[in-house]
């Protein structure tokens, strides 16, 4: 069952360089209850096309082309005004961001800020929101809720804090949750805490999940499906395991093995040369060309268009012709 | 220099004041690190590993001597680095260096890659200014900024910031430093980036390493992995496990090594999804109030009455040392 | 809160320092300006015996540096001294006038306050024409000079338009008892406090704007766009609250401004305040009550200040004194 479509979706940043051409024509799905990764460096867009289902983009973005429906009623989201979509942030998407150090206000107890969002979703006073908050604490297995309710959030550590976005964002039980890097600003140890907290959730209330994230180690734990970015553009679309085992892409290659990891076979690390591109002008062609170790002059001229080629599987690469 | 030379860290303790009121100075203290030793063989490679306020860099910069140590001796070429004056260290400080981790912070954001580089030299050789010219062009070759004629009038900000740390890399590197400490040296880097530059520094030590000691300080153990021979694990200003990288990842010993380990994503579905989890509770704790005893026990699924009271000494386990009373009957 | 105290005294010991620096260079600029309070005192053509002895009663034959020490000494008794003109002790003069000037600044602190957080707070959230003309009234209101907003104000609604009264605290010849006299008292505050209010307003209003405009691209203020909540909540919960402590340091701080204003605008309005006072003193060179007020005015801006240490802690969970 479809929950999101987007469709050649075109956002751009008006900066005083010029337009950062951030997402550019994307198209991607995500059925209910699925774990979809966004997988990219920074520039690469991912951040900016999950913000852009919710319309929480900064005030410089305009999204100049495309749709977003959100089922089943197939509504197009970019074309809501800021009253409608409203009723569905925080209601029904739900977005966990980066550090909850700058994402959550620090003059506010932590309590009040997820009972916000119960009071103005839910209908209901004041009193039971902060009983529903504490429910939530619980579920999320924070020990001595209404303790930590009552404190500000600099009264509280990084793993707990993210905890507190984490039921701020899943508060009205959204059909979505959103997580931009959740884990980043966390150490190893509570990011696997925090990570494993979040499979639960999405699992036992059905949650559809989109992960926007730079590290394929968190990726394989957790998602169903995985895209990946680079330069404003979606360059392969796979599920996990086939995206791990045998990646198409020379970009999602390099990406794979550029990172050392803690396996029991030795793997050398491999490069990606170059660096990433300017999104005011990028390259033509394909826009991985001058990074590219396969590239042809085909590469340069024409764009690659995203296909599908086996099943559930998509490569934007004119080497898989 | 002695031809055999060894960094050997003896008790090494840095702890800073917190002062609480103006009126009453207090006697809190920060343990950043707290009685570390070790030592270490030409040649050798070492990671430092811990989270967030295990105390790790502050280790490294007390090494360098960055900062003042509160107790303690590190033996380098054969002299106590903390008993050095002044006018010593500075002709100590060319045989060691250290590349930070942000590489726009640590460099003048008013000078030039030639600036930078050609200072060094300036400072600390009475080479000719033709002779340092080549110099430079040979270092900004070596790190892989080539052509370096087009590097040379740059000024950070016109730099990535790959390239940035490669300059930081060359700057470090210039005089042929026997000790070498990375601090999170990709860190800030796009992931892309980060394999260029661990194959870098890879690339050094191949080139002169026998004759160099490399120190890494990380919060990824898997950095650690692919460049160190030895790794020490820190957790809350102590050193809690000490050994071999390729023992330690295999077979950790340390409940808190255990657990960190298990918590590395591996980017490997089938793998990351049957690997048996440790589970994991609770975060490191506040610095200026640390648990009594030992600093992981309210973490620590094996805990025993002692683990609350008493802190663990080493313990020798075959190679490798774990400050933790499960080894005590060793 | 087992700490306000020693905060409180740790303040209080920082200020101390100040109040000295306060004394001594009132005191030097005080003695150094032109003019002799003798010759106010007994005319100038006295002859010279008498004006000697004149001199010598007020102290004033002694060299300064001796005069200061003098004076020093008293000040640290707690004895300001006699005003030259008034015979009355200066802490006495001093103290009767405070009220006045108190309920007139206090009552302009806070209109001008409550209107400008609000005026502020609307311009920065409504980009465009509003927030654009808001801004230019209040760059006007910061620009004009309170002498002459006052006898503007004066003119128009007390001479022409008459709907208020010309000056005074309460009517002459009146003897009003109870809420009458309270009526009464704000019937003859209205135009002092319009003249007085209109400056720190009109800053208040630019500082509001700006502080909230930077809370509004903070992080947290995505946070809660994303729960969906109204943008009046989003504005006024999240922003503003955000953005108030800058707003309160620069209210607190202003005290002192307040103070010179009401110094003005106290003498267009004849309002029997420490201000009016002031200028009488400065006019007959009362030197004693000029340094008497110099030094009361410093700890009331004290005061200010340690208010706004303490509201930054309820503003601030995070420098709470805990």
């Amino acid at each position: 069952m479809k929950l999101i479509e987007i469709s050649n979706l075109i956002v751009y940043y008006n900066t005083s360089q010029g337009l950062v051409k951030a997402v550019d024509n994307v198209s991607l799905e995500i059925s209910r209850g699925e774990a979809l990764a966004i997988v990219g460096e920074s520039g690469s867009g991912k951040t900016t096309l999950a913000l852009s289902i919710p319309r929480l983009l900064p005030d410089n973005a305009r999204i100049l082309g495309g749709s977003i429906w959100l089922y089943p009623e197939k509504v197009d989201l970019t074309k809501l005004s800021e009253k409608e979509l409203r009723r569905i942030r925080g209601r029904r998407i739900g977005v966990v961001f980066q550090d909850p150090m700058t994402y959550l206000n620090p003059v506010m107890k932590v309590g009040d800020q997820i009972a916000e969002s119960i009071v103005y979703h839910q209908n209901c006073s004041l009193k039971e929101a902060k009983e529903k908050v504490l429910e939530l604490l619980k579920k999320l297995k924070i020990p001595d809720a209404e303790n930590v309710a009552s404190r500000y959030p600099h009264q509280l550590s990084g793993g707990m804090k993210q905890r507190v976005m984490i039921s701020i964002a899943i508060s009205c039980n959204p059909e979505l949750l959103i997580a931009d890097e959740p884990t980043t600003a966390l150490d190893v140890t509570v990011q696997a805490e925090v990570l494993e907290l979040l499979r639960n959730l999405i699992q036992e209330l059905k949650i559809a999940l989109i992960l926007v994230t730079h590290d394929l180690g968190i990726v394989a734990e957790t998602c169903d499906k995985v895209a990946i970015m680079y330069a404003g553009k979606i360059v392969e679309l796979a599920d996990v395991y086939n995206l791990y085992r045998d990646p198409k892409h020379p970009y999602t290659v390099g990406l794979l093995d550029a990172v050392p990891t803690i396996k029991e076979s030795e793997s050398k690390i491999s490069i990606i040369g170059g660096s990433i591109p300017d999104l005011i002008n990028p390259p033509s062609g394909c826009r991985f060309h001058p990074r590219c170790p396969y590239m042809f002059e085909k590469c340069r001229q024409e764009e690659p268009p995203l296909v599908n080629f086996d099943k559930n599987r998509y490569v934007a690469c004119w080497l898989m012709e | 220099m002695e031809k055999n030379f060894f960094l050997k860290v003896v008790n090494v303790k840095k702890y800073f004041p917190v002062s609480k009121s103006f009126l009453i100075k207090s006697q809190k203290y920060v343990k950043a690190v707290d009685n570390i030793s070790f030592s270490i063989r030409r040649g050798g490679t070492l990671g430092i590993v811990g989270e967030s306020g295990s105390g790790k860099t502050t280790l490294a910069r007390v090494i360098l001597r960055l900062i003042e140590p509160t107790s303690g001796s590190v033996y380098f070429d054969n002299k106590n680095i903390f008993d050095l004056d002044k006018h010593e260290l500075r002709k100590l400080r060319p045989k060691m260096q250290m590349i930070f981790q942000d590489p726009m912070a640590s460099l003048n954001p008013r000078k030039k890659v030639k600036q930078i580089l050609t200072q060094v030299f300036k400072l600390h050789t009475s080479l000719s200014n033709e002779e340092i010219y080549d110099r430079v062009l040979d270092l900004l070759e070596k790190v892989g900024l080539s052509p370096p004629e087009l590097f040379l009038d740059r000024y950070p900000h016109e730099l990535s910031g790959g390239q940035r740390q490669r300059v930081c890399i060359a700057r470090a590197i210039a005089l042929n430093p026997k000790l070498l400490i990375a601090d999170e040296p990709v860190s800030a880097l796009d992931v892309s980036v980060r394999g260029q530059i661990i194959n870098l520094l890879l690339n050094i030590y191949r080139e002169r390493g026998e004759d160099m000691i490399y120190i890494i300080i990380s919060h990824d153990i898997a950095l650690i992995k692919s460049m160190c021979k030895d790794t020490l694990v820190m957790y809350s200003g102590r050193m809690v496990e000490f050994g071999e990288t390729d023992s330690i990842i295999k077979s950790p010993l340390h409940p808190y090594t255990r657990m960190l380990i298990s918590a590395v994503p591996i980017p490997d579905p089938e793998i990351a999804r049957t690997k048996k989890r440790i589970p994991i509770s609770g975060e490191p704790p506040s610095l200026i109030n640390p648990p009594p005893g030992c600093h992981f026990h309210p973490r620590c699924p094996y805990v025993m009455e002692r683990c609350k009271v008493e802190v663990p000494q080493y313990f020798q386990v075959e190679d490798r040392l774990v400050s933790c009373f499960l080894y005590a009957q060793y | 809160m087992s700490s306000l105290i020693p905060f409180i005294i740790k303040k209080l010991l920082q200020y101390i320092p100040m109040i000295f620096a306060v004394i001594i260079i009132t005191f030097i600029l005080v003695h150094m300006a032109p003019g002799d309070p003798t010759f106010i005192l007994v005319g100038e053509v006295g002859d010279e015996e008498f004006i000697k002895t004149a001199r010598a009663r007020l102290g004033l034959d002694k060299p300064l540096h001796e005069r200061f020490i003098i004076y020093l000494s008293n000040v640290l008794k707690g004895d300001l001294g006699y005003s030259y003109l008034r015979s009355e002790p200066v802490a006495k003069l001093i103290v009767d006038r405070i009220p006045a000037t108190l309920l007139l600044v206090l009552t302009a602190m806070f209109f001008s306050a409550l209107i400008g957080i609000m005026i502020g707070t609307i311009a920065a959230a409504r980009k465009g024409v509003l927030d654009i003309s808001l801004s230019t009234l209040s760059l006007f209101g910061i620009s004009i000079p309170y002498f002459w907003l006052g006898q503007i104000i004066l003119i128009v609604f007390a001479v022409r338009l008459g709907i208020f009264p010309l000056g005074g605290m309460v009517t002459v010849g009146r003897s009003y008892q109870g809420i009458d006299y309270v009526l009464d008292v704000i019937y003859h505050l209205v135009l002092p406090v319009m003249t007085l209010a209109i400056f720190n307003l009109a800053y208040t209003t630019k500082i509001t704007r700006g502080s909230v405009l930077e809370a509004l691209t903070q992080d947290y203020i995505v946070t809660a766009r994303s729960k969906g909540l109204p943008e009046s909540r989003v504005i006024f919960r999240h922003a503003l609250r955000n953005a108030l402590i800058p707003v309160v340091t620069y209210i607190g701080f202003n005290t002192g401004v307040l103070l010179v204003g009401a110094i003005l605008t106290e003498t267009v309005f004849a309002w029997p305040g420490m201000g009016s006072l002031l200028y009488d003193s400065i006019r007959l060179r009362d030197y004693p009550v000029i340094l008497g007020i110099f030094i009361y005015g410093s700890i009331i801006i004290i005061i200010a200040n340690l208010i706004v240490d303490l509201l930054y802690g309820l503003l601030d969970p995070r420098i709470r004194v805990r």
